[in-house]
């Protein structure tokens, strides 16, 4: 995936989700799918607002997590290529300005 | 002589988790033992015939039209439950294409026969028990003679240019299923199911219960029909010498294997007579279970016992009919354990008038209980069941018609004082403390 796109990324609003102690349930209803995301993708799913981009998402993990950029931008890139490819998440279709 | 093709389509494309789907899948994948029997009755009849069970072989739609196109089959039977009745249809329609007479039968259909037979791509639909009603339904086929005689089916009849669904008188129960012959395994991938310990089998038929959520009352007329412990010894003897299945997990299908204590109790003694060497489970009920017959079935390789509990409220339970209480739950949970027999304890929640206090309850119980295997289902009306026939009477509304999400994992209705959603969040819940399995 590439990630220096400077569209947005946004979930889509009719996901269910509950937060667990090590992470969170997110349940697509119209997919008829149960997901399970560990803590890191917990803070990744909360990132995902509709306003920063895959990129600005990058650098707020990797300040959090105290992690390689690198590390980071190869696993938040295959955590949204997963997110996209089961219609979770989309980009707004208009750069950030 | 006919050329027959028995299918058995897979589930809908409904996952515990997308990524690992068939981790869900496997699981849930036994011999299909209903197209085993029918293959064994079309033997029976010098037909000759071929059963694909579509997951255990991962079969493709694409394939399965190679197959056909190839093998040319007289007749297509389709078996279906209510998730695997797209799937199911979409199998028809590739037959009915190529120019195969379809057959299509299960629970579902058995039901809502009108609707299979208006898609076109099913000619005639089985209804309820299958074997008599095929065999009939062949030599009318074979001898081109017209099936309104047929009892148990339902078809297409153009009349003045409109289609009417016939459906003939029912078939009665078969009262001797000793006459039948033993599935027919040999038509079977059985190494596969070997492989993955899914081996099953059925020592009777039907349940007496009227449970509100089940098909079984409706399908089976609520009289339970038994084979012979002989018969039923022979069958495992079988499975285990010929498929070198010895020391390994064989499944019970039957609805309430303890019934009969008497019946039970020869069974288990038969299997240590006869030096079979098994672990197996059984579906049982909380109220017809004892020390004595638990500890015949545990002598005689029986692992685990499963209940169908259903929840943690005394009054959900009344008004499902579920004819016991907590209390007889717990008690009957105590004694397995007690015994040193593992308990699977299956719950629903999403009863239409339940709040979501009556799902905590459940949640509190399936806890207290600390069943070995604990599963949990939201209500699903499944049709047939009192709760899919009086839907609008009972409050439910179902808010997703997508049938291959039939299966209980997802929520597909409100109640009167629930949302969907809110059975979303529980569901997530009991994955969250019960299912550590898959990745996160």
């Amino acid at each position: 995936m590439q990630l220096n796109v400077i569209y947005p990324v946004k979930r889509r609003s009719d996901i269910s989700s509950l937060e667990v102690e090590k992470g969170i349930f997110i349940t697509d209803m119209k997919a008829g799918a149960y997901f399970r995301l560990n803590s890191t993708g917990k803070r990744v799913w909360e990132l995902i607002d509709g306003r920063k981009s895959a990129e600005e998402i990058v650098r707020l993990v990797t300040n959090e997590f105290a992690v390689e950029e690198e590390t980071t931008r190869k696993e938040v890139g295959e955590f949204l290529e997963n997110m996209k490819e089961n219609k979770l998440v989309d980009f707004v279709d208009a750069p950030l300005k | 002589m006919l050329k027959i093709v028995l299918i058995n389509p897979s589930q809908g494309h409904t996952y515990l988790h997308k990524s690992r789907p068939e981790d869900t899948l496997i699981a849930k994948m036994h011999p299909p033992l209903g197209l085993g029997y029918l293959g064994a009755i079309v033997l029976e009849k010098h037909h000759k015939v071929r059963i694909i069970d579509m997951p255990i072989r991962r079969l493709s739609f694409n394939a399965l039209k190679s197959i056909l196109t190839k093998e040319k089959p007289d007749v297509v039977g389709v078996s279906s439950f209510t998730s695997t009745y797209p799937n199911a249809l979409r199998c028809a329609k590739i037959a009915k294409g190529l120019g195969s007479i379809v057959i299509m039968g299960g629970y579902h259909v058995s039901f809502k026969y009108a609707d299979a037979l208006y898609t076109k791509a099913v000619d005639i639909v089985v209804i309820g028990e299958g074997e008599v009603t095929f065999a009939e339904l062949l030599d009318a086929i074979e001898n081109q003679r017209d099936f309104h005689k047929i009892k148990g089916i339902a078809f297409l009849e153009n009349i003045k240019g409109r289609d009417i669904v016939v459906r003939t008188p029912s078939r009665e129960r078969i009262k001797d299923l000793d006459s039948l012959p033993l599935p027919a395994y040999q038509l079977m991938d059985m190494d596969l199911y070997a492989r993955i310990e899914a081996f099953g089998i059925i020592t009777g038929r039907g349940c007496p219960y009227k449970c509100k959520f089940c098909s079984s009352p409706s399908m089976w007329k609520r009289k339970v029909v038994y084979r012979g412990v002989d018969k039923v010894i022979s069958e495992i003897k079988y499975l285990q010498n010929v498929y070198n299945y010895s020391g390994k997990e064989l499944e019970i299908f039957d609805d309430v294997f303890t019934l009969s204590q008497e019946r039970v109790i020869e069974l288990c003694k038969l299997i240590s007579h006869e030096g079979i060497n098994l672990r197996w489970n059984c579906l049982a009920r909380v109220d017809r279970i004892n020390v004595k017959l638990i500890r015949a079935m545990k002598k005689a390789g029986c692992i685990q016992i499963n209940f169908g509990i259903e929840s943690g409220s005394n009054d959900t339970l009344k008004r499902i009919n579920k004819g016991f209480t907590t209390e007889k739950a717990r008690k009957a949970v105590a004694l397995c354990h007690n015994e040193g027999l593992n308990v699977g304890g299956f719950f629903i929640i999403g009863f239409p008038f339940e709040t979501t206090a009556d799902f905590e309850k459940t949640f509190t119980f399936m806890k207290e209980l600390k069943c070995e295997e604990t599963d949990l289902a939201c209500l699903t009306p499944y049709p047939g069941t009192e709760f899919y026939e009086n839907k609008e009477e009972e409050g439910i509304k179902i808010v997703d018609h997508n049938l291959e999400k039939f299966n209980g994992l997802f929520p597909l209705i409100s109640g009167k004082t629930f949302q969907r959603e809110d059975l979303a969040k529980y569901m997530m819940l009991f994955l969250n403390e019960y299912n550590d399995e898959y990745p996160g």
